[in-house]
């Protein structure tokens, strides 16, 4: 009230312009007619539907992102439309590359990550770039392994087999560089891998058999691969061949390769191999395959008071002397059959080669070296 | 039989000229009012009401126009028009102490009187601002409700009483001045 007061002498000549005015009539049909006019025109070229149609999803966009407007300005509208759809494909999906960057193995966002690595090996062509790339990407996969080790977990499979396949990659890429490039390129590789290994040999694991596991598998699997960056910086061409040959095994339908106990075509127990690069015939100085064996090793006379061996034996407990007429033990032998009363060595004290040493010459080293 | 407003926009947006001669009759005396307590002058009243249902068919050809409350929206272009009109014809305001000359049929002094007082008030109001100016004009000499104003606007109920009490304490300022002031579209 204080307000109409205040201003009741301004609302009274307000007033004054209330008064009613009188519109000519023939003014008013004139105008009426020139609208009617104006709106037939207009109505044999509206097609208002159609442009409703193709507008549709600009409006809707619009009434999503943009405040109401009653009155729009076509234009305004087409610039804020295609400012939005190109802030959302582009800044958003980078966005969320960007955010997926630090995700780890657990998180929604992490298929993006290892998507996003993939697509920038891809799109580089300089090898020594792939092969940086490649070695960057491993070091992300020690750093998640890391993550989940001390958080208590274990790596799934998928990351520690991304890891090992990041680490190859590497080599692979600087071995498709010249020959001097490529010795530069994989002693950079070396350099990489072996800082890796002594982040790998400084981990803890959380104290499960699996998290040990992943350890000793990550260390032996870091330990090889530097023996193959070594390898190559000797000879790049035979490490090539060696890949090459590789990658045709396994392009081979029922190589076995998959099943990891099939060594044939294995570079590393075929073909003449590289001095120092960790394969070959096997040290000679094995103590496994030579000198008088540890008592309580599990290998030599064996226990004297061995129940199996001395005392009665108890009927039907099958050991003992044995069935007087087992023609297995009995009889003249037929050279040749495999049978009879047996080598006699094989009750003594062994000797060095007697039953036991070196594995077959064609897995010189073991096979824990295969790619 | 009486039309919603929706069924008269429904209409119009396909061009039924049934439903915009409608719209015409419906709205178009008030326009001129409207035009005319503003401009004070019949031909550009006229000049008003013509130039906004233009501008209406042309928003509903581009397929655009309003979905709802169609007296608030033909209202603001007619306001808009009578903003702009009063920048084309700006620069020399008259000066309320000028002795006005009535019209042929205005001869009694009472109505040269009353025709003064209302130049006077139009004159203030031109110094307000576009939206002072459709406030005040609405809700005081239309005598429109808050709401129907704030939708004409396209403000909150809150900023059209913030706004009526600036314009009202604009006016009494104004028309205590003599009315020296120049429009507001002159000023700038």
């Amino acid at each position: 009230m204080k307000r109409k007061n205040e201003f009741d002498d301004i609302l009274k000549k307000l007033l004054l312009l209330r008064t009613a005015s009188h519109r000519d009539p023939e003014k008013a049909q004139t105008g009426r007619d020139a609208f009617l006019q104006e709106a037939q025109s207009l109505a044999g070229t509206v097609t208002p539907q159609p442009k409703q149609r193709h507008n549709g999803w600009m409006l809707l966009l619009q009434s999503m992102f943009l405040a109401h407007r009653k009155e729009r300005s076509p234009m305004l509208n087409l610039f804020a439309t295609v400012l939005v759809v190109v802030t959302l494909v582009l800044g958003g999906g980078g966005a969320t590359v960007a955010a997926a960057q630090s995700s780890q193995p657990d998180q929604t966002l992490y298929g993006i990550k290892l998507w996003s690595e993939d697509v920038r090996i891809d799109l580089t062509s300089n090898p020594e770039m792939q092969s940086e790339l490649a070695l960057e990407f491993a070091d992300r996969r020690v750093a998640e392994i890391q993550t989940i080790l001390q958080a208590g977990g274990v790596p799934s499979e998928a990351v520690q087999t991304r890891y090992e396949a990041q680490v190859e990659q590497a080599i692979q890429f600087a071995l498709n560089l010249p020959d001097d490039q490529a010795v530069a390129a994989l002693e950079q590789v070396r350099t990489r891998l072996q800082t890796q290994q002594s982040l790998l040999l400084q981990f803890q694991s959380n104290g499960t058999p699996e998290g040990e596991a992943t350890l000793v598998r990550a260390r032996q699997m870091i330990q090889t691969r530097i023996q193959w960056a070594e390898a190559g910086m000797l000879d790049p061409m035979q490490m090539r061949n060696l890949f090459q040959q590789r990658e045709q095994n396994q392009l081979t339908p029922g190589n076995g390769n998959n099943a990891g106990n099939n060594q044939g075509g294995n570079p590393w127990v075929t073909g003449t191999p590289t001095p120092g690069s960790g394969y070959g015939p096997g040290d000679p100085n094995n103590p496994w395959t030579t000198g008088t064996p540890t008592p309580g090793s599990g290998h030599g006379p064996g226990d004297p008071n061995n129940p199996w061996t001395t005392g009665t034996p108890t009927p039907g407990s099958s050991y003992g002397p044995g069935d007087p007429n087992n023609p297995w033990t009995t009889g003249t032998p037929t050279p040749g059959s495999g049978y009879g009363p047996g080598n006699p060595s094989l009750t003594s004290t062994p000797d060095g080669g007697g039953g036991y040493g070196p594995g077959p010459q064609t897995t010189p080293g073991g096979n824990s070296n295969r790619p | 039989m009486v039309s919603t407003e929706q069924d008269l926009l429904s209409g119009a947006r396909s061009f039924d000229l049934d439903a915009l001669g409608a719209i015409y009759d419906r709205y178009s005396p008030g326009i001129y009012r409207y035009a005319m307590r503003l401009l004070g002058d019949e031909t550009l009243a006229e000049d008003c009401v013509a130039e906004t249902f233009s501008r209406f068919l042309k928003a509903l050809r581009a397929g655009q126009g309003p979905q709802d409350h169609l007296q608030a929206y033909l209202y603001r272009i007619a306001h808009n028009w009578i903003t702009d009109s009063y920048r084309r014809q700006a620069p020399l305001p008259e000066s309320l102490d000028e002795t006005l000359r009535a019209s042929d049929y205005q001869q009694p002094e009472t109505q040269a009187a009353l025709h003064l007082e209302q130049q006077q008030v139009r004159l203030a109001l031109r110094a307000l601002t576009p939206d002072q100016r459709q406030v005040v004009t609405l809700r005081f000499i239309e005598g429109w409700e808050n709401n129907a104003v704030a939708a004409a606007l396209g403000k909150p109920v809150g900023a059209i009483k913030a706004l009526q009490h600036r314009a009202l304490s604009a006016l009494r300022k104004l028309l205590s001045s003599g009315g020296q002031e120049q429009s507001y579209e002159a000023k700038k």
